[in-house]
């Protein structure tokens, strides 16, 4: 594995969070949309619109990250022309 | 996308490198349900790309729909693992063939935008070809049934 690098961004402490409880999560949600905010689930849905649609009434959509409970579903894999920085 | 497929083909002028279609993007929305404002378009030239696990989109479109991130994913790529931003969107391509509530990476390429990814392309039936020296591009969703040019059919 290389080194991983991390961009500033409004949603980072909500994924590591994610990343660091995933197994946790994974295990107590599976296949599920976890809510997370402020390094906190907030939330649990069966769909991902259900998540946005129920969360969007109390926060506005970018301050809260929906993440499926799912192994390898935090990941994308790009083997050709994609550069991210 | 379900029921009746939607189909589009491209025949290019001769053989090319990338396979690039017109696209249109914008914030995710369900189709079906009338909108209370139409929905603000990115019209695109998109490439098609086997080797992209998932569909990509540049800041230019992220500023010219107004998307809002809805999460995060790590990017593996050839030579680094990054971490970037998730958007939701409606992706449009030729002959009314769309995908809505899509999610996309942000991500830097050159050439078009988005970049169509397997998400999109595992959807249906992706075929290319290049008889007589011209490269033709023909996509189906949802798939309908395998075409296997060693079968004998084709």
């Amino acid at each position: 594995m290389n080194e991983l690098s991390l961009m500033a961004n409004p949603l980072e402490k909500e994924f590591r969070y994610y990343l660091a409880h995933r197994d946790e999560i994974i295990r107590e949600h599976q296949g599920e949309f976890v809510v997370i905010k402020d390094e906190k689930i907030i939330g649990v849905y069966p769909s991902e619109i259900e998540a946005i649609k129920a969360t969007t009434k109390k926060y506005p959509l970018g301050t809260f990250l929906v993440q499926k409970a799912e192994v390898g579903s935090e990941t994308q894999v790009f083997h050709s022309r994609v550069a991210v920085a | 996308m379900a029921g009746k497929p939607q189909s589009f083909t491209v025949h290019y002028p001769g053989l090319v490198k990338d396979l690039r279609t017109a696209a249109r993007v914008c914030a995710a929305f369900d189709p079906k349900v009338p909108q209370s404002a139409p929905p603000v378009y990115s019209d695109c030239t998109a490439i098609w790309d086997t080797g992209a696990s998932g569909s990509v989109i540049t800041d230019r479109v992220v500023k010219t729909c107004g998307l809002k991130q809805i999460g995060m994913t790590q990017v593996i790529g050839v030579n680094s693992i990054t971490l970037s931003p998730v958007f939701l969107v409606n992706i449009e391509l030729p002959n009314n063939t769309g995908f809505a509530f899509m999610h996309v990476t942000l991500g830097q390429f050159k050439g078009g935008d988005p970049l169509i990814g397997m998400d999109i392309i595992h959807a249906g039936d992706f075929v290319v070809t290049n008889t007589g020296g011209r490269t033709m591009l023909s996509f189906r969703s949802p798939s309908v049934c395998a075409i296997d040019f060693s079968a004998g059919r084709l």
